[in-house]
């Protein structure tokens, strides 16, 4: 099975990495899903003046890892990518990739929907927003978190 | 033997550093780690450190509850993570 962790400051290119996991299936893969989050330029009503990412180098890799591991055993995948960036980002960029590909839709659906989820509460980066009057950390909400219990329990 | 602390994002900027290098005579835990750091940058960072919400990793792997630290170790403390 193809499986790519990157954490990187520069940017992606979705086609590439898309071409790359493409390139690497066999025949008998027939669905690939992608989920591209980007970075939003309002927190309530500030606007937001760029986002700010920090990372455990070492852990953070294994903490994304682990996510793609369960996922692995959860659905038959033929391959899993996670690109997620760090450093300093400005609205409209993008911050994270996710692609999975398997031989039916449902499971790549769901294997992506599944890994964006865990990352959200699991995977080891910190972020902070920062505004014209200053800045502020962001905590995983409640929302994150039941997603993320849910995928538990189902 | 020397064991290394490590503060990360919220921490980190309240602690005014980012991570520190701890002498110790002997094998010792978490417990005695922060006495150490108690020493180096007081109670209110110790306090701070000691918060409900604050996670622990030795070696990069999450530690729940104490652990025993050993000659360079790798010990981090960690605000509430956000990735995604």
């Amino acid at each position: 099975m193809f499986k790519r962790i990157a954490i990187q400051a520069l940017d992606f290119d979705i086609g590439r990495e898309w071409a790359q996991l493409r390139a690497s299936l066999s025949g008998s893969a027939g669905a690939m899903a992608a989920f591209c989050g980007l970075v939003r330029d309002q927190f309530q009503s500030d606007s937001v003046g760029s986002l700010e990412l920090e990372h455990y180098p070492g852990m953070t890799e294994q903490s994304i890892e682990s996510v793609l591991d369960r996922a692995t055993a959860r659905w038959p995948l033929d391959g899993l990518v996670v690109i997620h960036r760090v450093g300093s980002l400005a609205p409209g960029d993008q911050i994270v990739l996710v692609l999975a590909a398997s031989r039916h839709r449902q499971a790549a659906l769901d294997a992506c929907a599944y890994v964006i989820d865990l990352l959200k509460t699991e995977a080891v980066f910190w972020k902070r927003e920062v505004f014209e009057s200053g800045s502020r950390w962001i905590e995983s909400t409640s929302g994150d978190h039941r997603r993320a219990a849910d995928w538990q329990n189902s | 033997m020397t064991i290394k602390v490590r503060f990360f994002a919220a921490l980190r900027e309240n602690l005014g550093v980012d991570s520190l290098d701890i002498s110790s005579a002997a094998n010792t835990d978490l417990s005695g780690l922060l006495e150490h750091i108690r020493r180096k940058l007081g109670n209110a960072a110790v306090e701070a450190l000691c918060a409900p919400d604050i996670r622990v990793a030795l070696n990069r792997e999450f530690v729940v509850g104490e652990c025993v630290v050993t000659d360079g170790d790798e010990i981090a403390f960690m605000p509430p993570i956000t990735g995604g």
